[in-house]
């Protein structure tokens, strides 16, 4: 039964590196807001915001029990830039310099 | 109505979360339905400010002063949403700026509000990352901000709470007009929810909704970027914003580069509660699409470091992009349908749609429920427009 029910131990462990989100963060989340999509759960813990852009722990994420893990609900997750830029290349891109 | 009406509402963004909320709260029974999850349009595609500060002296302001009123009873009353009051700044770009800045908090304090003019020294005191030639500024003390995406969830969940029946992914196919009143929605699954009274708070696809009906409201997708900063140091705790847009409330020509004046593109600096910052903003009517334009994120970057030098060394890790629900006034409908008895339109909040969403969600509950209503709901009408144009900005 020990799968069923998680130790203390299992809420600690760190789900979400950048954002320092736990599981215990992320049962909380579930039980509080009751997310019907990852895109949903996302908005309530900042999983998959940090740096990485959940490059790191999206698969983890995929361990919750939310309904729509479908293509899209991922999707939205990594957006443009797509890596980390400094803005003052960012915002002179394309010029000659 | 009955004692316990039964209110369906269409739409579970800010606007129809916080009708939820306050329809709850005064005794109805709510069902809350969206095509998606919770909070999946325009409300989890924005910034968190509550804002005063851009308001016209009289009604703009009275609405947006009432509603950040009932968001600090909310911020005592919901779970944490990150809820703060910093106030904000508007930060001139040039010596034109300055004397209407100075003209604008004239007018603001006339009204009794908390208005400050920064001149040159007080503004680099205030704001000591800012460029050395921004040459003044204004502050507004009322102003706060919020996590929209928390703000929304938390609303809904004070519904739930409340026994509201939250119905995500349900797209609403039809209204269900009988005997020339509205009588309940019938969901794209077939499936029939009778009600007593119909709000419809879907934003950008409310004249979708409605259009079937014969009901024209002119509200359009006017499309916004966000930049989103990396966790590292911030350029002060409070939000900025530049003065220059509000140039066209003068008859003035706002005097910008290129790229800014194409993509409308005005310096919005918000930090957030988790260490990092936004920045904005754009405006443009470019249909539907909210993929990013690397264009437009470019020029939100450039503005930002014109008042900002030390932001080129600070990092970005994405960008998005949102579209608000655009009227040509710029106030939102909060209105029956004359006509369609029960039938109620909330949309249209354009930039304004989280500071809006505590007055509108009240004024909602009082009107449909009979209450007395909390602001004069007559600029607010759904018919108002006699034709497309007018005012455009906010
Ligand atoms: C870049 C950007 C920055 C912004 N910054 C701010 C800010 O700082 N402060 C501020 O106050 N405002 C800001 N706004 C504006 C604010 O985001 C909007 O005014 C607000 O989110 C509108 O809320 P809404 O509930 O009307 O619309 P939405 O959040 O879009 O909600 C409408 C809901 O209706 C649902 N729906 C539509 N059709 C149907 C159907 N047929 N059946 C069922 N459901 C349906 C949708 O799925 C959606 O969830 C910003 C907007 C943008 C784009
Ligand atoms: S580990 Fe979650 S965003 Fe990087």
């Amino acid at each position: 039964m020990a799968k069923d029910a998680p130790s203390h131990e299992d809420d600690a462990v760190i789900v979400c590196r950048c954002e320092a989100l736990t599981w215990g963060d992320v049962k909380q989340a579930m039980e509080a807001f009751q997310p019907t999509s990852l895109r949903q759960l996302k908005s309530v813990t900042r999983w998959g915001m940090g740096i990485c852009q959940g490059r790191v722990c999206r698969p983890m994420m995929a361990a919750t029990t939310v309904e729509d893990q479908t293509e899209a609900a991922f999707r939205l997750v990594v957006r443009p830039p797509f890596k980390p830029v400094a803005m003052n290349i960012l915002g002179h891109e394309g010029e000659k310099v | 109505m009955k004692s316990s009406p039964h209110v369906i509402v269409v739409g579970a963004g800010v606007i129809g979360a916080a009708s939820a909320h306050y329809l709850t709260q005064a005794g109805a029974r709510v069902t809350l339905i969206d095509q998606g999850d919770i909070g999946s349009g325009t409300s989890s595609r924005c910034d968190g400010n509550v804002l005063a500060i851009d308001k016209d002296p009289g009604f703009d302001s009275q609405m947006a002063t009432v509603s950040q009123q009932l968001l600090h009873e909310l911020a005592q009353e919901l779970p944490y949403f990150e809820y703060r009051r910093p106030g904000s700044y508007l930060v001139c770009d040039n010596a034109d700026e300055v004397e209407m800045a100075r003209e604008w908090v004239r007018q603001q304090q006339a009204e009794g509000l908390p208005f400050a003019y920064l001149d040159y020294e007080a503004i680099h005191r205030h704001l000591p990352h800012l460029a050395e030639d921004v040459p003044g500024g204004l502050y507004c003390g009322s102003d706060s901000t919020l996590n929209p995406l928390l703000y929304t969830q938390r609303l809904a969940q004070s519904a739930r709470d409340r026994s509201a029946d939250l119905r995500p992914h349900q797209p609403v196919g039809d209204i269900g007009i009988e005997g020339g009143a509205a009588k309940g929605v019938r969901l794209a699954s077939g499936e029939w929810v009778p009600g007593d009274a119909v709000v419809v708070a879907a934003g950008i696809w409310t004249p979708a909704l409605l259009e079937p009906l014969g009901i024209r409201v002119p509200i359009r997708p006017r499309k916004g970027h966000l930049l989103v900063s990396g966790k590292g140091p911030l350029f002060g705790d409070a939000k900025v914003m530049e003065f220059g847009y509000l140039m066209s409330k003068f008859g003035r020509e706002r005097v910008a580069p290129p790229d800014a004046m194409q993509y409308g593109v005005a310096l919005v600096y918000e930090p957030t509660a988790s260490h990092n910052f936004l920045l904005g903003s754009s405006r443009e009517f470019v249909g539907w699409d909210t993929s990013s334009n690397p264009k437009v994120v470019q020029s939100i970057a450039r503005r930002a470091m014109r008042f900002y030098p030390g932001m080129k060394d600070a990092t970005i890790i994405r960008s998005y992009a949102g579209l608000r629900p655009w009227t040509p006034d710029h106030f939102p409908i909060v209105s029956e349908v004359d006509g369609v008895p029960g039938l109620w339109i909330a949309a249209g909040h354009e930039g304004d749609g989280i500071g809006l969403a505590a007055v509108t969600g009240r004024l909602i509950a009082d009107l449909v429920l009979g209450g007395s209503p909390c602001i004069d709901p007559g600029p607010l009408r759904w018919n108002r427009f006699t034709e497309e144009g007018g005012m455009d900005h906010g």
